[in-house]
């Protein structure tokens, strides 16, 4: 086996699909201090744990928008007060869940070439 | 740039630079040859960014008009330097309708004039080929107009009896085009005079070396044609006459079959000019090498000095029947495909040695930076403004195969010597080859770099960052402005647009290098085949014709 093939070989191992959870796609947008968020390199927060721990009197961190689609394709929404469909972040959530629909499109096709 | 994160240890970025050439100025030329670009005519311009960016701003609109693409493409970033980053300059998708639209080997075929009238794309396409075939003076600019119409009926005319339809799809194949203008009866008699300084006259000579080309010429044109006695009689020693042939070399119709046998040679790869109907010392040499290609391909029996004839003073004549004639102008191989080429060399290739791969490999890469470094430079070039590479498939495809155990062993051999323009076929084939890889590779580079790479996508003041299963998190600041909303919109889209297509083609690499344990370079030649597969798949049974929308975009 060349030394390229075995590099693919220990990339695919590494993915750890068991642990990924491919049934439910949780799209979250926010304000605030999204640096403390979204700019710690390495360590991943999921959506679906922010929400749950969140605590809106201790964290400088507002939730904007919330979209949690189910297996069976049901489809939760939730938009802070006041959003309207005109408002720019209503536009930017949107936009959001329509790109993470795409990419989970992309790498469930991946993934499904990859073990086919 | 190409790179591949986490293979950074086994591939160089020597080995991947290779595949970051030409496309820069292959989406040029197709957005000049439609009339999307202007390309400026001082010298090292060829032409700025905000021009560029508006040519993709408007094919991209009229594209979407005419359905070709989806219209996520409107919502694109460009590039702040498209020559650096040319992967951002067009999605593969719109690359490839691109491709198809200018290609002059049958696969696209416009609908009727109906409902193209108003599609401003299409009538590009249609001034596109008029303009070649010197129809049309002026350039593509997406209008119906009366010199449109003329052209068109100017063409109707030669060829006949001719639906509309018909005609539409002869101005998209070549090929086709020629022989039914061959044996139209406009141009049954028809010869071409030029006047031409070369040295090699006297070995063309009609009158004497070469007496030849008038016994081929009786067989090739009609019993009683006029053009053949005229010929005949006024090239006679002590009846010549100076006069009549400096007419005939301003005659149109001579300049237009001229137009027609550059054109051929430009979409068979042996032409890289001008197409401006005048024989000159390009145009000569690409059938000197035609000549010498033909020989390699198995068909010694074409003669050059059948082909042309030297009158006398610096006149010549030339007989396009014999030509069109003895290459097979008509042969069409169903059978052979990109992946048919693509799998036979990669067989060759198989049964190498190493050394003679690591041989291949060197000459392979040293034709491609050739043929995009004279390219890059003619392009700059006010003097060669205007020299073309053709970027059709299909004639370049039937060249290749009929010598393509000969191209083989000419990349073999230790020393290949690029100069020679003889070795054309090489570069050609290289640039074939290469041109499909450079795709796959890109589209490779750009899946591995969403799955490996950090998934966090910071416009100006938003940033999303999206999980391996693509949950996704959004970060926006409170009073967020329209600006930054499509700032950041135009990342995500281009971030996901076509991903499905990538991702499903970089699977596949994965797969392949995996379970048949192959090295980088067989490896590279894999991903050629796999994408014109894929796009099979995609697309279309047949290779482009039928070409329909992907419904993910």
């Amino acid at each position: 086996m060349s030394a390229l093939s075995k590099k693919f070989e220990s990339i695919v191992n590494g993915m750890n699909l068991a642990l990924v959870d491919f049934t439910t796609l949780d799209v979250l947008t926010i304000s605030g201090n999204i640096k403390s968020i979204l700019s710690k390199e390495g360590k991943i927060i999921k959506p679906v744990d922010l929400i749950l721990n969140y605590d809106a009197e201790k964290t400088d961190v507002r939730v904007e928008a919330f979209t949690h689609v189910d297996f069976d394709q049901d489809v939760i929404q939730f938009y802070r007060d006041g959003i309207q469909e005109e408002d720019l972040t209503y536009k930017l959530h949107q936009q959001a869940v329509e790109s993470s629909k795409a990419a989970r499109l992309g790498v469930l096709t991946f993934i499904k070439e990859v073990v086919s | 740039m190409l790179s591949f994160p986490g293979l950074e240890d086994i591939v160089s970025q020597d080995e991947l630079n290779v595949f970051d050439n030409g496309r820069y100025e292959e989406v040029v030329q197709m957005l000049s040859d439609l009339g999307y670009l202007a390309i400026s005519e001082e010298e090292g311009i060829i032409v700025d960014s905000d021009q560029l960016r508006s040519a993709v701003k408007a094919f991209r609109k009229d594209a979407v008009r005419a359905s070709l693409i989806g219209k996520s493409g409107l919502d694109m970033p460009f590039p702040d330097d498209p020559k650096e980053d040319h992967e951002g300059i067009l999605t593969y998708r719109e690359f490839s309708v691109l491709q198809l639209l200018v290609s002059l080997d049958g696969d696209f075929t416009l609908k009727p004039l109906a409902e193209i009238r108003t599609l401003g794309v299409y009538v590009r396409v249609l001034q596109y080929r008029f303009h070649l075939l010197g129809l049309l003076e002026s350039h593509p600019d997406g209008f119906f107009t009366d010199e449109l119409r003329l052209a068109l009926n100017k063409l109707s005319g030669w060829l006949g009896n001719v639906s509309v339809i018909e005609l539409l799809e002869l101005t998209g194949n070549l090929k086709k085009l020629i022989i039914r203008l061959k044996e139209s009866r406009a141009f049954a008699d028809e010869l071409v005079y030029f006047r031409f300084r070369n040295e090699s006259s006297n070995r063309f000579s009609i009158n004497g070396s070469n007496e030849e080309f008038l016994d081929r010429l009786k067989k090739d044109m009609r019993k009683n044609s006029s053009g053949f006695k005229e010929l005949k009689l006024k090239s006679k020693p002590g009846k010549y006459d100076r006069q009549f042939f400096d007419d005939r070399c301003n005659d149109p119709d001579g300049k237009f079959v001229m137009r027609l046998l550059q054109l051929s040679q430009w979409t068979s790869g042996y032409y890289l000019g001008r197409i401006d109907g005048e024989l000159g010392e390009l145009t000569f040499s690409s059938f000197l090498q035609l000549a010498q290609g033909e020989a390699e391909n198995g068909n010694p029996d074409f003669k050059m000095n059948l082909f042309v004839g030297y009158i006398a003073d610096d006149f010549w004549v030339v007989n396009p029947h014999y030509l069109i004639d003895e290459v097979k102008l008509s042969e069409t191989d169903t059978q052979v495909t990109t992946s048919a080429v693509f799998e036979s060399f990669s067989q060759e290739y198989e049964q190498l040695d190493s050394p003679d791969k690591e041989v291949v490999d060197k000459n392979m890469r040293a034709a491609w930076k050739s043929m995009n470094v004279g390219f890059s430079s003619d392009l700059k070039s006010s003097a060669h403004r205007f020299r073309r590479i053709y970027y059709g498939a299909r004639s370049l495809l039937q060249s290749f195969w009929k010598g393509l155990k000969n191209i083989f062993r000419r990349l073999k051999d230790k020393v290949i010597d690029l100069a020679s323009g003889l070795l054309n076929q090489v570069k050609n084939f290289a640039k074939f080859i290469y041109r499909e890889i450079r795709e796959a590779l890109h589209i490779f580079s750009r899946g591995m770099k969403f799955l490996f790479g950090s998934r966090k996508l910071v416009s100006t003041d938003c940033t999303t960052r999206f999980d391996f299963d693509m949950d996704s998190i959004t970060g926006s600041p409170e009073a967020l402005t329209e600006n930054s909303l499509k700032e950041h919109r135009q990342l995500l889209v281009a971030a996901t647009t076509g991903l499905t297509f990538c991702l499903k083609l970089t699977g596949r690499i994965i797969r392949l290098a995996v379970i048949a344990g192959m090295g980088w370079h067989k490896l590279v030649l894999e991903a050629g085949i796999m994408l014109r597969k894929l796009i099979k798949e995609c697309y279309s049974e047949k290779e482009y014709t039928g070409f329909v929308i992907d419904p993910q975009e």
